[in-house]
C-alpha cells in the first residue's frame, strides 16, 4: 500500500468517525431539546391517532365486529394505540407548556402546538368515554 | 308480528354478525317427519293441514338456502305431536353431508339458556331452590360469591329475568380453542361484572347472570352443569344428541353441523368457537331433540310419561317474573315476550359465532317451532318464525293505531326527545364503542307522532296511543316511556326484551363524540399535511439553493 493510499483510508475512516459522532452528537442533542421533543410528541399524536383510527376501523371492517370479542393480534395492536396517544397528548401539552413559558418557536408556531394539544386532549377524553381508554 | 330489525347490536348480542349475500339455491328435503304416533292436533290447532305448513316452510326456507345460510333445520310441534321436523341445504359445504333434522346437530347459543332455567324451575319444584332467595346462599360450597353491592342481594327469579343488575359484557367467554376453556365455577371468578344496578329494577341482558344459574343448579344437587342437565333432562326426554360438553363427545350420537361464513359470494367452513360460560350458549342438539323439548314445555312439562316438571311448575315458568311495562313484552322465567304483548308467544334467540337459533312457544295455541342456520347471517331464524306466526296467525295482524284523544301530544312528544342507549350494552372497555353506534334518537314528528332513527338508517314512525306510549305504524312495536317530573327515566322498546333504553347525557351523543373525534382527526390529519407541505418545501428550497451556488461555483 502506497503512502497516499494509506493517507486516504487515514481520511475516510476519520469522515467515518466524525459522520458517527455527529450521528450521535444529533441524536443527543435532539433527545435533550425541548423544543425537538415537543414537536416530535406533536407529530407523533397526529400520526398515532390517525392510524388508530385507520387500524381500528380496518381490522373491524375485514374481521367484523367479533373481532372485539376474540380479540386477534391485529386489534390487540389497534387496543394498545389509546394508551400511546394519551402519553403523547400528555407530552404535546408539556411541551407547549414549555413552549410558552420559555418561548421557542414563532407565535404561530407556539399556537399551533397549542391547537394540537388541545385536540389531543379531547381526543383522549373522548377515546376514555368511548371505553378505549381508562382515566 | 316484530319486523326482524337486524342491528349490529342484536348481532353482537347473539354474538354473530357476518352479513351474507347469495350464492345460489339448494334445498334438500332430508327428514321430513309428521310424526302420526301421538294424539293428534289439539283443538283450534292452526297447522291443521300439515302439508300446507310443510310446503309454506318449504317455500320460505328455499328463498335462504343457499343464499342467506347453507343449511337449515326445523321443527314445529302443536301439542304432544311433531308436525314437522326437517332439514334442509347442508350441514358443511365441503362435504355437501345434507342436513338431517334427526342427526345433523346445530349448536343453538342461548335457546340453551331455556334448558338452564328449566333446570332452575326443577329446582324450586324439589324445593332445592327458592326464586327469591339470596344465590349466595347456594354458594357456601362455592368460591364465587355475589358482592353485596346492594342492599338487595341477587335471587335466581333476577337471574332468570336478566334483572340483576351486572354490568353487560355482551362475550360468554369465547375461545377459540377448546384447552382454552375454564372451568366453570373459574370463569364466574374471573370474569364477574360490577352491580351497576339494584337487582330486580331494569332489564339487562346477562350471559353471565346464565351461567351463575346454572352453576347453583349444579352446586345445590352436588354435581356438574352437564351432568345434571344430562340426568334431569336431557335422558328423560330421550334428547340423546344433546349436550351442553364442548367439544361434543366422541360417543355423542348424530353430527355437528360445521360453522360458515360468507366470503366472496360463496360458503366457506369457518373455525368453531367454546363458550366458556356454559349454561349461557354452549347446548348443541337436534331439531327432534328440541321437539321433546318444546312438547315437554307444551305439554304441562312431561311427554308422554315422561316427566321433567309438574304442570303448576311449568305453567309457574311461563308465567310473568318481571313487568317493564304493561304495554309492552315482559320476561317469563328465562323466556321473553314476543310480539304484541297479549298473544302469549314466548321465545328465545340464539347464537354462536357461527350459528344462529330461534325457539318460539304459542302456550294458547300449544305450538312450539324452532329454526337453526349453521351461518350467522343479517336474517336470522328469528325470520323464519315471524313468518310462519304471521301466516297461521298465531298472533293478530297489526292494526292501525289511534290516536289518544288526551290533549298535550306534542308537548309529550317534546319531553321524550333525545338519545337513548341500552342497559345491555358495555358500560366499558372496548365494545363500549358498540354502545355508541347503537344509540336510539327520538324527535317530534308531525301530527304529534314520533320518530325514532339509528345510525343504521332504521328509521321509524309512532303514535301515541296512551300518554307516553307509542305504537309503530305498520307493526306491532311499542314504545312506552317511564316519566318522573318530566324527565325520561326509562324507554321500553316491545321488540327489544333484553334491554331498556335509557336517556344518553350530552357528552356522550352520537353528534357530541363524532364532532369531537372528527375534529380531532381533521386537526391532526392537516397538521401531518402542513408537515410535510412545509418540509418538502424547505427541501426543494436547499436543492434550488445548492444548484444556484454550484452553478455559480463552476462560472
Amino acid at each position: 500500500m502506497t503512502d497516499q493510499q494509506v493517507s486516504q483510508q487515514r481520511t475516510e475512516q476519520q469522515h467515518e468517525y466524525n459522520n458517527r459522532n455527529g450521528f450521535k452528537h444529533r441524536v443527543r442533542r435532539r433527545l435533550t431539546s425541548p423544543s425537538w421533543l415537543s414537536r416530535a410528541a406533536g407529530v407523533g399524536l397526529s400520526s398515532v391517532s390517525i392510524g388508530f383510527v385507520i387500524l381500528f376501523m380496518f381490522v373491524l371492517e375485514t374481521g367484523g365486529d367479533l373481532t372485539l370479542f376474540t380479540r386477534p393480534l391485529p386489534i390487540q395492536v389497534a387496543l394498545t394505540l389509546p394508551y400511546l396517544i394519551g402519553i403523547l397528548t400528555l407530552g404535546t401539552t408539556v411541551g407547549t407548556l414549555m413552549a410558552w413559558r420559555y418561548r421557542f418557536w414563532s407565535v404561530t408556531t407556539r399556537i399551533h402546538q397549542t391547537v394540537l394539544a388541545l385536540l389531543g386532549l379531547v381526543f383522549s377524553w373522548q377515546l376514555s368515554t368511548l371505553g378505549l381508554l381508562p382515566l | 308480528m316484530i319486523d326482524d330489525r337486524t342491528t349490529r347490536r342484536s348481532v353482537l348480542t347473539a354474538l354473530g354478525g357476518l352479513g351474507l349475500s347469495s350464492t345460489g339455491t339448494m334445498v334438500s328435503r332430508t327428514s321430513a317427519a309428521t310424526d302420526s304416533r301421538d294424539n293428534g292436533p289439539q283443538r283450534g290447532d292452526p297447522f291443521v293441514h300439515p302439508d300446507e305448513l310443510e310446503a309454506f316452510v318449504d317455500e320460505t326456507l328455499a328463498k335462504r338456502i343457499g343464499t342467506t345460510t347453507p343449511g337449515a333445520t326445523v321443527a314445529i310441534v302443536s301439542g304432544d305431536t311433531s308436525v314437522l321436523t326437517k332439514g334442509y341445504g347442508v350441514a358443511d359445504v365441503d362435504s355437501g353431508e345434507p342436513v338431517r333434522a334427526d342427526e345433523t346437530v346445530f349448536r343453538v347459543g342461548s335457546v340453551g339458556k331455556l334448558v338452564t332455567y328449566t333446570a332452575v324451575i326443577q329446582g324450586v319444584e324439589r324445593g332445592v331452590l327458592d326464586l327469591d332467595a339470596d344465590v349466595n346462599t347456594y354458594l357456601d360450597d362455592s368460591e364465587v360469591t355475589v358482592p353485596d353491592t346492594y342492599e338487595d342481594p341477587v335471587t335466581l327469579r333476577h337471574l332468570g329475568t336478566h334483572t340483576a343488575g351486572f354490568e353487560s359484557t355482551l362475550d360468554p367467554g369465547i375461545v377459540s380453542e377448546p384447552t382454552a376453556l375454564d372451568s366453570l365455577e373459574t370463569i364466574l371468578i374471573d370474569r364477574q361484572p360490577s352491580r351497576i344496578r339494584p337487582p330486580g329494577e331494569l332489564v339487562g341482558y346477562s350471559n353471565y347472570g346464565a351461567a351463575l344459574a346454572g352453576h347453583v343448579v349444579a352446586g345445590s344437587h352436588n354435581t356438574t352443569f352437564e351432568e345434571y342437565l344430562q340426568s334431569e333432562i336431557f335422558d328423560p326426554l330421550s334428547m340423546s344428541y344433546s349436550t351442553f360438553a364442548q367439544p361434543i363427545p366422541d360417543n355423542q350420537p348424530g353430527y355437528l353441523a360445521a360453522p360458515h361464513v360468507r366470503r366472496d359470494g360463496s360458503f366457506t367452513v369457518a373455525d368453531d368457537v367454546y363458550i366458556n360460560m356454559r349454561p349461557a350458549g354452549s347446548l348443541s342438539a337436534t331439531a327432534t331433540d328440541m321437539v321433546a323439548f318444546m312438547k315437554a314445555h307444551l305439554c304441562d312439562g312431561a311427554v308422554g310419561d315422561r316427566r321433567i316438571l309438574d304442570r303448576k311448575t311449568t305453567e309457574m315458568m311461563h308465567s310473568r317474573h318481571h313487568v317493564r311495562h304493561q304495554a309492552v313484552t315482559n320476561w317469563r322465567y328465562g323466556f321473553h315476550e314476543y310480539g304484541n304483548p297479549d298473544a302469549n308467544l314466548i321465545a328465545h334467540s340464539g347464537a354462536t359465532v357461527n350459528f344462529t337459533s330461534y325457539l318460539l312457544l304459542a302456550p294458547d295455541q300449544n305450538v312450539g317451532i324452532f329454526v337453526a342456520f349453521n351461518s350467522n347471517p343479517s336474517e336470522r331464524p328469528k325470520a323464519i318464525v315471524d313468518e310462519i306466526v304471521a301466516e297461521f296467525g298465531l298472533q293478530k295482524a297489526p292494526t292501525t293505531p289511534t290516536p289518544t284523544s288526551r290533549p298535550g301530544s306534542q308537548k309529550r312528544a317534546e319531553t321524550v326527545a333525545g338519545e337513548y342507549s341500552l342497559t345491555y350494552l358495555p358500560q366499558s372497555g372496548p365494545l363500549q364503542v358498540v354502545d355508541l353506534l347503537e344509540h336510539l334518537t327520538v324527535e317530534p314528528a308531525a301530527n304529534s307522532h314520533l320518530q325514532t332513527t339509528t345510525l343504521e338508517g332504521d328509521a321509524r314512525q309512532w303514535v301515541e296511543t296512551e300518554p307516553y306510549v307509542y305504537e309503530e305504524v305498520g307493526g306491532h312495536d311499542v314504545l312506552a316511556f317511564e316519566v318522573t317530573d318530566g324527565e325520561v327515566d326509562v324507554l321500553n322498546m316491545s321488540s327489544e326484551p333484553t334491554g331498556v333504553y335509557q336517556p344518553v347525557p350530552f357528552h356522550e351523543r352520537q353528534l357530541v363524540t363524532g364532532g369531537v373525534l372528527g375534529t380531532a382527526l381533521s386537526g391532526f390529519g392537516l397538521s401531518l399535511v402542513g408537515w410535510g407541505g412545509h418540509n418538502a418545501w424547505q427541501q426543494l428550497k436547499q436543492y434550488r439553493t445548492d444548484n444556484e451556488s454550484g452553478v455559480e461555483d463552476s462560472g
